[in-house]
């Protein structure tokens, strides 16, 4: 089981540039009775990557994610993992954080990570210096021998991530992994990833919120109602869905509103700022100067657009919800 | 297998560390110590009355004596005076007679009557065509102490003694008569004295392994629901396949379970060494008892994972667990039967009844004479076909139950995962 590391001293996980990629789903399809939570869909993450798996709550990430592990088996379709059929030999090289996040309350938090390694095959001799460092990391380094149930709500957050990577994971799945998080914590977090992808660790997240996906991953599927809408590096969906946006941040001025702008094919209007969704061949100009006949414009910036415009183009109106932090 | 080790391990170690268990495994012999022990050592003696009706003229004074003696109770005898005591039996205008209005009151539990006429001299029935009245201890039917047979014995030791007195017997014959002539003995099958214990050994049987199965095993229900409120069953799956970790947890508390029965059965055991009652059972008594707890232990705690699994709080639990109730009452039930007649037909049919097997064999195996060897190996062979059918079907359950959070399960629904491909 061991697997790139030499017990005592913390090493870079080996990565892996191998045929297999990561992780590949094929036509994969579950039911729940007479419900379809996922239909036919196909993905590969390449190794060493950030993969971001967006869609809103119910879109069927959790699913897929569960079948990645396979805590649901698929009802159609193939599920590889590191290169191999899922199977419950592959659990020690992936280190999984659910949605749902769960700690023993009543264990001291040495001994708990201690059981956490354990069950994914690794010994003391490699644990030990690992819980070290990741104490040290998260900032519980005098909590080692209290109790879980002690501990503050960010520190537990940060706690159920040292579980989830203290036996070095070649793959990393975490699943809606800054819900609930206060923003220092998210960056502690964030941090903590970004180092694990350093290491080579390949990483697959779940979000329902476009800004993180945009911050970190590399490439990304968006799912809605249970099937891929789109899928490829960050780049590639941006330039494949093409049009570009104006971000604006405006007054009104009375009476007046954002409809009806020349070129502008779609209007996203947050109150203080809006995004403005250009047709291609709109002159830009001749919008600026359409705004400042009905606004103040305190700021104009011409970007790409948002995953967050683009998906909500792709869910339409039942996308509503996806600002939300649940 | 290692990895189920460790759950077992974890399971095991953080039901044995805490206050609970460890009081509870202090406490149990203690409590049931006390039970046993306070009634002879607090209880003292009973209070009883008596009153004498005594027309012989020669046995009051020995009696109250003899009475004034006994180790049981304390009695408060009232002797009717002679004069009385001859007109006991005189009814005026069909009122009734004293003899008739106390032996009413002592039917009525208010104290044992005890006549003494001529004939009990000669330990001869009275004759009513010559006008003798009848000698009798009389007392209520419901009495369980049994002081109408102490009563009995006194008068027939204290008319020996007349007898002995009056007739001048010499001494040498007078100690012979005195003395029983002989007394009953519980034995073994190796044909020593049975003790106390060895009498009582089939009710601890059953209590050890009812604690150990019920007992312990509905810890599981708690703890399953505990620790799915907890969301903690999803971060384990990441490690462990549902069966892993099921296994892992029902051994685990079998582990508690298997703990208290050797503290609590080997403390019993060495205290009846040293109470002279040794070699009390045999190894391959003890070996079936580990057979049918660990069979017995691992039906019941599947059932109970399935359960808790299954639930999001104790309450919803409960209404799951009312139509089984029955079937964990009914063991304790049958034991009991069993114990008056073991190898009786109720006591046969139920052993074949795998849920029930474990107590009622038991309860045979710890009684005289034990059950017929193939009785043990088929109700052992159903026990491990019944015990492996409940692992799978809780498995299923297991498996789906621990991801689902809301809407309590319905028992069709939990039906459909039981039919599910694996």
């Amino acid at each position: 089981m061991e697997y790139g590391s030499h017990a005592g001293r913390i090493c870079h996980v080996m990565t892996f540039h191998g045929e297999h990629p990561a992780v590949r789903f094929q036509d994969v399809v579950k039911r729940f009775g007479d419900f379809t939570a996922v239909r036919g869909v196909s993905f590969e993450v390449p190794r060493g990557a950030i993969f971001g798996i967006l869609g809103s709550n119910g879109a069927g990430k959790t699913t897929s994610i569960r079948m990645l592990m396979n805590i649901f088996k698929p009802d159609g379709g193939s599920v590889e993992v590191l290169g191999s059929h899922v199977s419950e030999a592959l659990k020690p090289k992936v280190g999984y954080l659910p949605e749902e996040r769960g700690l023993y309350k009543k264990m001291r938090i040495e001994e708990m990570l201690r059981f956490f390694g354990h069950i994914k095959g690794r010994d003391d001799a490699f644990l030990m210096p690992r819980i070290d460092h990741w104490l040290g990391r998260v900032g519980l380094e005098g909590w080692r021998h209290r109790r879980v149930e002690e501990l503050s709500k960010g520190m537990s957050q940060k706690l159920q991530f040292v579980t989830t990577v203290i036996h070095e994971p070649e793959l990393l799945v975490l699943d809606e992994p800054f819900a609930g998080l206060d923003p220092v914590n998210r960056d502690v977090l964030r941090d903590a990833v970004l180092a694990m992808h350093e290491h080579g660790t390949t990483i697959v997240f779940s979000t329902h919120v476009m800004e993180q996906a945009e911050q970190l991953c590399s490439e990304l599927i968006m799912i809605h109602q249970g099937a891929v809408q789109l899928s490829g590096t960050l780049d590639a969906v941006r330039a494949a869905e093409g049009r570009d946006a104006a971000h604006i941040r405006f007054r009104l001025k009375p009476g007046r509103d954002l409809q009806g702008l020349p070129g502008v094919t779609q209007v996203t209007d947050h109150g203080n700022e809006a995004e403005l969704t250009l047709a291609s061949d709109a002159d830009t100009n001749g919008l600026l100067a359409a705004l400042v006949e009905r606004a103040d414009i305190q700021r104009f910036d011409l970007r790409e657009p948002s995953l967050h415009e683009i998906f909500k183009r792709i869910a339409g109106t039942t996308a509503v919800a996806l600002d939300g932090d649940a | 297998m290692s990895r189920m080790w460790h759950i077992l391990k974890r399971e095991y170690l953080e039901n044995v560390r805490t206050k609970a268990f460890i009081i509870g495994l202090v406490l149990t012999p203690v409590w049931m110590g006390v039970i046993f022990l306070v009634p002879k050592l607090m209880g003292g003696k009973k209070d009883e009355a008596v009153v004498i009706v005594d027309t012989t003229g020669v046995l009051a004074g020995p009696m109250i004596e003899a009475l004034g003696e006994n180790k049981d109770s304390e009695w408060t005898a009232t002797v009717l005076p002679p004069d009385q005591a001859r007109a006991a039996w005189d009814s005026e205008d069909g009122a009734m007679s004293r003899v008739e209005t106390l032996k009413r009151e002592a039917g009525a539990g208010k104290h044992y009557v005890v006549v003494l006429t001529p004939p009990v001299l000669e330990k001869r029935p009275a004759d009513p065509k010559k006008g003798e009245r009848p000698s009798g201890v009389y007392g209520p039917s419901s009495g369980v102490t049994g002081n109408g047979r102490t009563l009995q014995a006194l008068v027939n030791e204290i008319v020996t003694q007349y007898i002995i007195a009056e007739r001048k017997l010499p001494d040498e014959v007078a100690s012979l008569l005195r003395r029983p002539a002989l007394r009953f003995q519980a034995v073994t099958d190796e044909g020593k004295k049975a003790g106390a214990m060895q009498m009582l050994l089939p009710i601890i049987v059953v209590m050890l392994l009812y604690m150990g199965i019920v007992g312990i095993s509905q810890m599981l229900i708690s703890n399953t629901i505990e620790e799915k409120a907890n969301r903690i069953y999803e971060v384990l799956l990441s490690s462990v396949s549902p069966y892993q970790l099921m296994a892992g947890k029902i051994l685990g508390i079998c582990g508690v379970g298997l703990t208290l029965l050797t503290f609590w059965s080997g403390g019993g055991l060495l205290a009846a060494a040293l109470q002279g009652s040794g070699g009390l059972v045999d190894g391959a008594q003890i070996g079936l008892f580990v057979v049918y707890y660990l069979l017995g232990f691992l039906m019941i705690a599947s059932l109970f994972v399935a359960v808790g699994s299954a639930c999001n709080t104790i309450k919803e639990a409960q209404n799951l667990m009312a139509p089984l109730s029955m079937l964990l009452a009914l063991p304790l039930i049958l034991s009991m039967v069993s114990l008056q007649d073991p190898n009786g037909k109720l006591a046969t049919i139920a052993s074949f009844i795998p849920p029930f097997t474990p107590f009622v064999m038991m309860t045979r195996i710890a009684s005289v004479p034990p059950p017929p060897a193939w009785q043990i190996v088929v109700t052992i062979g159903l026990l491990i076909i019944s015990t492996w059918l409940a692992i799978r079907l809780a498995a299923r359950v297991f498996r789906v139950g621990v991801l689902i959070y809301g809407q309590p399960a319905s028992v069709k629904q939990i039906w459909r995962w039981m039919r599910a491909r694996d």
